[in-house]
């Protein structure tokens, strides 16, 4: 079990708010809604693979 | 073995303080953190499973049942699990709607995947009538 997936995905929820708070601020809130696009989509990238491996998983153990 | 119990546990309770704090900024990678717990717990879960699934087949085995038999109840098993999951992820996310339409659709799959021992049963019950 790999936990420090959740660290990780934690650290990139945070430095994007981060990012998306100093670009509305100094005036960029296209940037910003990029920035957080691009967060989420690192994320469900890394997501993916996993949700694949547990239908993967499910799919041999329950014989389909 | 039982210390990836304790994993998923730890794992679970960080997933939900950091899904917590990270609420408060956007809520669309606390929902992500959120379903990845959950896939890392059902993998988890699934590795307890596979030794129960192998004594399952020992059992059928044993007593000589039909091996569609069982196989169509552990499918059902398989999809309500992941419907079930599923359904209740997105409700968190606020889309109630979405999982109710999951877990009917599920309920279909699970209709269709039982549906040759509905014929067998019919034809059962047709031959029992018949020789009555």
């Amino acid at each position: 079990m790999e936990i420090d997936l959740i660290f990780k995905i934690a650290a990139i929820g945070i430095i994007v708010s981060v990012l998306n708070q100093v670009l509305s601020r100094s005036g960029r809130e296209e940037q910003a809604t990029m920035t957080t696009l691009a967060g989420l989509v690192v994320v469900l990238m890394m997501l993916t693979q996993k949700i694949a491996e547990l239908f993967e998983l499910v799919k041999e153990l329950f014989q389909f | 073995m039982t210390e990836l119990f304790w994993k998923g546990a730890a794992g679970t309770l960080i997933a939900a303080v950091l899904g917590l704090a990270l609420a408060k900024q956007g809520k669309d990678v606390a929902l992500l953190l959120s379903v990845l717990a959950g896939c890392m717990v059902l993998t988890a879960a699934m590795t307890y499973l596979a030794p129960v699934m192998v004594f399952f087949r020992r059992l059928q085995q044993a007593a000589q049942l039909d091996e569609a038999l069982l196989g169509v109840l552990l499918k059902a098993v398989g999809i309500s699990l992941v419907a079930q999951i599923a359904g209740l992820i997105c409700g968190d996310a606020g889309n109630a709607a979405l999982g109710k339409a999951l877990q009917i659709l599920a309920a279909a799959a699970v209709l269709w995947i039982s549906l040759p021992l509905l014929e067998e049963l019919l034809g059962l019950i047709e031959k029992i009538l018949g020789e009555v």
